[in-house]
């Protein structure tokens, strides 16, 4: 059960990333950071329920894989430190895609794409 | 303020804008920092270094901001937002905006960096409160001879 769960997450993961990189290709940042946010946020939950943790685990009480659950522990995803950095990045700008009425930078979205890609890559395979 | 969030603003080197926000998925979060007048080949490294400062200041406790960087044509997409009339203030919001007139990049924590604090706060102004204005923004540029790179900005948000 857990593995079909967690399956499911990958899966999503890979059809945001794939769809993220679409619309970054196409010019349309702000969709593209929000999936491309998702795509990571789904690879980390997947890496999450691999592993056996449920947010319970993580947060006291917590019943679902809420973003700050999942961010704050974003280090424990490929026990890398460096993940909590991306995933911060990450979180900003799919905050400014969605509630500001500024627009994301192409530029700092596809400099953190690659780091996305390996670890989707890497945790979803 | 927070006292951590004070220390990074004063700290990160650059011009900076912090407005109090509210993040629907996280309650931890209290504001929004911009880092201003970055140009856009140095979006990602200053974003970097800012996020890195950050998180050596709050250790494993999570950040309770968010860091953006924006090139001087955002910068004044939201200095404009900013002071206007019509976005949200509200003397309920989690805290004052600041600015911080930040001194060259990369000298660190400067000793007595000026910041200026709003009375009268700044909310995001996307949660649809009501909100009474109180203060009022104004924004003086910085010379234009400071505004190169690594140079010496001096722009300052004043409450009016």
């Amino acid at each position: 059960m857990v593995g079909e769960v967690a399956g499911e997450f990958a899966s999503k993961a890979n059809s945001n990333l794939q769809l993220g990189r679409r619309l970054l290709g196409e010019g349309d940042t702000n969709a593209a950071a929000n999936r491309i946010y998702y795509a990571m946020l789904q690879a980390a939950i997947h890496s999450f329920e691999v592993q056996r943790r449920t947010p319970e685990s993580l947060k006291t009480g917590a019943k679902n894989w809420q973003h700050a659950i999942v961010t704050s522990n974003t280090f424990l995803v490929r026990d890398n430190e460096n993940d909590r950095y991306l995933f911060q990045k990450l979180k900003t700008l799919r905050e400014e895609a969605d509630y500001l009425s500024t627009t994301v930078d192409a530029t700092q979205l596809a400099n953190r794409l690659q780091s996305v890609e390996q670890l989707i890559a890497e945790v979803t395979q | 303020m927070n006292k951590r969030l004070l220390e990074f603003v004063r700290s990160v080197g650059h011009q900076t804008l912090a407005l109090p926000y509210e993040s629907d998925d996280d309650e931890l979060i209290t504001h929004f920092v911009w880092l201003l007048h970055i140009s856009r080949a140095d979006l990602c490294d200053v974003e970097d270094r800012a996020t890195e400062l950050a998180f050596r200041i709050f250790g494993s406790d999570p950040l309770p901001f968010f860091i953006g960087v924006a090139t001087p044509e955002k910068t004044k997409t939201l200095l404009a937002q900013a002071s206007a009339p019509l976005f949200e203030r509200s003397n309920t919001a989690s805290g004052p905006a600041t600015v911080n007139a930040g001194v060259g990049r990369g000298q660190g924590t400067g000793p007595s960096l000026p910041v200026s604090v709003i009375r009268g706060f700044v909310s995001h102004g996307f949660a649809g409160s009501s909100n009474t204005a109180s203060g009022r923004l104004s924004f003086r540029p910085p010379p234009a001879a400071s505004r190169g790179s690594g140079g010496t900005v001096g722009g300052q948000i004043n409450a009016g």
